[in-house]
């Protein structure tokens, strides 16, 4: 029976922004070496609403993007990813960052040959 | 002096455990590992939405400059206790068939505290395909 390989030194990178920043953000943190992102909306009130034109709380839209990269990335990608959506800019958005224990996913073959693990 | 009554429980009481996320191909995989993680693990504390997935390094072609377009995937969340946690993974592992070309990835990461869960007893479990 194969084995399970493993990814260790992983980190997640969630990053909050304006509806439609998503794809701008996914291909600053792929020009950088990311390679997998998930991007899922989220409609609600952050922490101080904004009133509309009758006085009535406005509902905004943001994008939440996901991405798993490796440890050694994430300083870069974090960089990336907070300047194409110009976070420095009050009420753009937010990113964290939390660290995975370990991550599995497929490997491609040429990488497990090199490692001796579950050649085929 | 803490402001809050001793009938609410602290936040220490609540053990730290482990939370164990996938992101799954649109093909009820997802509906079909929470039933099995309930039956099998005992695993309640679980569920799954929905997400745009972006393989930016997917084999397929696009504009200079442009993302592939995104697919639809299932993001399916999983709470455990930190002994669980290597067993809940595996299986999940090999019942999603991760390894496998396209069929996700998954990841587990540390959670400082989480509060239990239960089912309601008296309502009745939906039927399988509903």
């Amino acid at each position: 029976m194969s084995e399970i390989i493993y990814l260790t030194d992983v980190a997640v990178i969630t990053c909050i922004v304006d509806k439609k920043q998503a794809e701008a953000v996914v291909l600053a943190a792929r020009d950088v070496g990311a390679s997998i992102a998930t991007v899922h909306t989220v409609q609600g009130w952050g922490i101080r609403e904004r009133l509309g034109a009758l006085g009535v709380a406005v509902e905004t839209e943001r994008d939440v993007i996901e991405l798993l990269v490796s440890s050694d990335q994430q300083d870069l990608v974090f960089e990336a990813i907070y300047n194409v959506a110009g976070l420095d800019a009050p009420g753009r958005g937010f990113i964290f960052i939390s660290p995975a224990e370990k991550a599995a996913t497929y490997v491609p073959e040429a990488v497990r040959k090199k490692l001796d693990v579950n050649p085929e | 002096m803490s402001t809050v009554p001793d009938s609410v429980p602290r936040r220490s009481e609540f053990p730290a455990c482990k939370a164990i996320y996938c992101i799954l191909p649109d093909d009820g995989t997802d509906k079909r590992l929470l039933a099995e993680l309930r039956k099998k693990e005992g695993i309640v504390r679980a569920g799954s939405g929905t997400r745009r997935g972006i393989g930016a390094l997917a084999a397929v072609k696009t504009k200079r400059g442009k993302l592939p377009e995104s697919q639809l995937v299932k993001q399916l969340y999983v709470l455990c206790s930190e002994d669980q946690a290597d067993e809940i993974f595996d299986f999940i592992f090999w019942s999603t068939k991760v390894d496998k070309p396209g069929r996700g990835l998954m990841w587990q990461q540390a959670v400082t505290g989480c509060t239990p869960y239960e089912l309601p007893a008296d309502i009745p479990d939906e039927k399988a395909g509903a």
